[in-house]
């Protein structure tokens, strides 16, 4: 019998005995091998349950924040608001049907109009006297409330299930995508503290850019929470659109633009969107990239609508974006983000010049969140 | 225990970000910068300029990281 690496000396009585070191040396192996799965499982576990933990403090800050928005801080009210604030976390929206997707868009669109009627009736049954920042405010909060209050609940039903079932492969699925989702609910965190103090968004570049060049004209509204105006740029008749600041409100651009293709009969030779984009892990904030395309985001059908427009009149779509992560699109504005607002008026400036002639007619669009941005 | 970085130390440090507001001047064009104040908004009209009598507004808000030196 060979003693491992020689480490208990051969006079020693119990030590000595080649047995005691062999159980020594391969106990603790075995014991791997045996429960090595085991230890794993406990382990994915417990990373997982202190993941939701914090979900759970998240949603629950998320929630905190909301009512206290609504009561304005006074503890009398919190009785009255707390529980409609809790259904509003609740509430939920069912998608239509897209076996036969023909028409879906409008359907969709009808149920997300119907939703957010009802979520602004709702706040103003809440709070009368509310002004429409303070309205947007309200809105954007319980939005962000009920988004976080989903995901923790969606996270603790598989987290729950894997437990329930001691599958490991269920928690370490959940482990895997655990980054991300907190990444996600990181990113809702700290919309709340932007949201609540009506500071601008990462994501209202868009307005800020288009809404500087509205400031001296009249606007007007050409679809809900939607305003244009009319201006003079190089020598071409410029019409901009943008959510209707300094709410938070994200307007509804899609129709906006069909009405003032199809109504108003504004024919455009051309149609400019400036939004911002979601950048990839290396990426740096604030870098502006130029497109094709209907640069817009949201459920669809905002797009839909515009590609529709733009097809069936033959208006060119170009886009301009402005780069930064999902935590930085919902956050207060980054500084790279609100410094890249005059560079991307150049790019808009040239775009213009290469691919419109003097006299033409443009529209250009702001897309994003007008939550603290004017126009 | 788990989730251990296998390349280089994942970054947990968050830096802490302080919100400004930019205000300009219309007709100087001089720029300056302020803690935000709850009210600012980007575009907002804030009266006159100290050196030239132009009219102020504010052009940018944002959050900046704020350098421990
Ligand atoms: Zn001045």
């Amino acid at each position: 019998m060979v003693f491992p690496l020689g480490l208990f000396p051969s006079d020693n009585p119990i030590l000595g005995n080649p047995l005691v070191s062999i159980a020594i040396f391969y106990g603790p192996l075995a014991l791997l091998i045996i429960y090595g799965q085991r230890i794993q499982a406990w382990m994915i576990l417990n990373d997982v349950s202190r993941s939701v933990g914090k979900l759970k403090l998240m949603k629950e800050k998320g929630r905190k924040e909301a009512v206290e928005f609504v009561t304005g801080g006074s503890n009398a009210k919190v009785d009255e608001f707390a529980p409609r604030i809790d259904q509003f976390l609740e509430y939920f929206t069912i998608m239509p049907v897209d076996m036969d997707p023909s028409g879906v868009v409008g359907k969709i669109e009808h149920i997300m109009t119907t939703r957010d009627d009802r979520m602004k009736a709702e706040i103003r049954k809440l709070v009368p006297d509310a002004d429409p920042v303070r309205a947007s405010v309200i809105e954007n909060l319980i939005e962000a409330a009920s988004a976080l209050n989903f995901i923790y609940k969606v996270v603790r039903h598989f987290y729950l299930i894997g437990k329930k079932t001691s599958s490991m492969f269920i928690l370490a699925q959940l482990q895997m995508i655990m980054p991300m989702v907190l990444l996600e609910a990181d990113a809702l965190t700290g919309a709340i503290d932007a949201f609540k103090k009506a500071q601008p968004l990462g994501d209202g570049i868009g307005p800020m850019v288009v809404g500087r060049l509205m400031l001296d004209d009249e606007k007007k509204e050409v679809a809900r929470e939607t305003v244009y105006s009319q201006t003079e740029l190089k020598g071409r008749k410029v019409y901009l659109l943008t959510a209707k600041g300094p709410a938070g409100n994200v307007g509804q651009p899609g129709n906006g633009i069909q009405k003032m293709v199809e109504e108003l009969d504004i024919k455009p030779n051309a149609i400019i969107m400036i939004d911002a984009a979601l950048k990839l892990e290396g990426e740096k904030t604030g870098e502006i990239a130029e497109g094709i395309g209907a640069a817009i985001g949201g459920i669809g059908v905002d797009r839909f609508k515009i590609e529709e427009v733009a097809s069936r009149h033959g208006i060119p779509l170009y886009a301009i974006v402005i780069k930064q992560s999902i935590v930085d699109a919902i956050s207060v504005m980054r500084k790279e983000v609100a410094e890249a607002g005059d560079k991307t008026r150049e790019v808009m400036e040239r775009i213009i010049e290469e691919k419109t002639k003097e006299g033409d007619k443009i529209i250009i669009v702001g897309v994003g969140n007008s939550l603290g941005v004017a126009q | 225990m788990s989730s251990l970085p296998l390349l280089g130390a994942p970054d947990k440090k968050k830096p802490k970000l302080t919100v400004y507001t930019i205000e300009e001047c219309g007709s100087c064009h001089l720029k300056t910068k302020h803690g935000f104040k709850e009210g600012d908004f980007v575009h907002k009209r804030e009266g006159q300029c100290h050196s030239c009598k132009g009219n102020l507004m504010i052009t940018m808000i944002y959050a900046e990281a704020v350098k421990v030196s």
